[in-house]
């Protein structure tokens, strides 16, 4: 015996170009290996507020934000910055403050335990830092970033 | 032509630059920084101009306005430990007549001093 389809009518109904099935990729977000740890990380070392502010600045500031001239978070920046809190060892009360910049960069700052503010801002090359008890203003390469936590927290 | 020592210039301050305890010096730094006239535009106006323009995405809010004086400005370039000669230019574009820019390029250093002399405006 054989059975013979149905041959699918046309709809009366259409789906505009940009709601069609062809149009909308399924495919399901998984979380990159180790993004868990890494947001685990933020939480543990800079606390909710900054944990919060990273989720803004990655999911919601597209090119162009702001003004128009507003870039999006510069995905080496992002590493630089996770790699400086994994060597970063902040007192107990810190409570640092984390921004975005024009350039698409993160900005650190906190207020150090012997005084005056310190800043790093993580750029695709390097970090950009200043501590304002020494009066002192550099950029150092990615490759020294490790020193330079521990330089900008000592 | 410059603008004048004596007039008051705005900054808008959002999401991304004020986290509710501290400002972000980058609101200063670097070159071709935005600001806007007091003189054209009123403070009080500029919370809706800033906020029809500058609150994109909308999850970025227009959280404070800061104010600084040309001439207090000009000061603290020039009396910081690398002295910078700062000006304000005009540069109106068709969402905000009264938008000037700081050409000069604004260290971290200097950044932070401008930062600290800003009288911040909320709402």
């Amino acid at each position: 015996m054989t059975t013979t389809i149905p041959v699918a009518r046309q709809g009366v109904y259409r789906f505009s170009d940009d709601l069609s099935e062809d149009t909308i990729p399924f495919t399901v977000s998984a979380p990159n290996p180790g993004e868990i740890d890494r947001e685990n990380l933020v939480l543990r070392k800079l606390g909710v507020r900054c944990w919060g502010r990273l989720y803004h600045f990655r999911n919601y500031y597209q090119h162009g934000w702001g003004d128009g001239h507003g870039r999006t978070l510069s995905p080496r920046a992002l590493e630089i910055f996770y790699r400086f809190i994994e060597e970063a060892a902040f007192p107990q009360g810190i409570n640092p403050s984390l921004f975005l910049t024009d350039e698409g960069h993160l900005e650190l700052c906190w207020d150090s335990q012997f005084g005056g503010a310190v800043q790093v801002e993580f750029t695709p090359s390097g970090a950009e830092y200043f501590i304002e008890r020494l009066g002192s203003e550099d950029t150092v390469p990615f490759t020294e970033i490790s020193v330079l936590a521990k330089r900008v927290l000592a | 032509m410059s603008i004048g020592a004596e007039e008051e210039i705005a900054r808008a301050i959002c999401t991304d630059k004020w986290d509710g305890i501290r400002l972000s010096p980058s609101l200063f730094k670097g070159a071709n920084t935005s600001v806007s006239r007091l003189v054209l535009i009123s403070l009080e106006d500029h919370w809706d101009l800033f906020r029809r323009h500058l609150e994109k995405p909308p999850e970025r809010k227009l959280e404070r306005i800061g104010q600084i004086n040309v001439g207090r400005l000009q000061e603290i370039g020039r009396t910081y430990k690398d002295p910078v000669s700062i000006t304000v230019e005009p540069d109106p574009v068709q969402w905000n007549p009264a938008h000037a820019i700081i050409p000069q390029n604004i260290t971290r250093g200097l950044a932070n001093k401008i930062c600290d002399a800003l009288t911040i405006h909320a709402q």
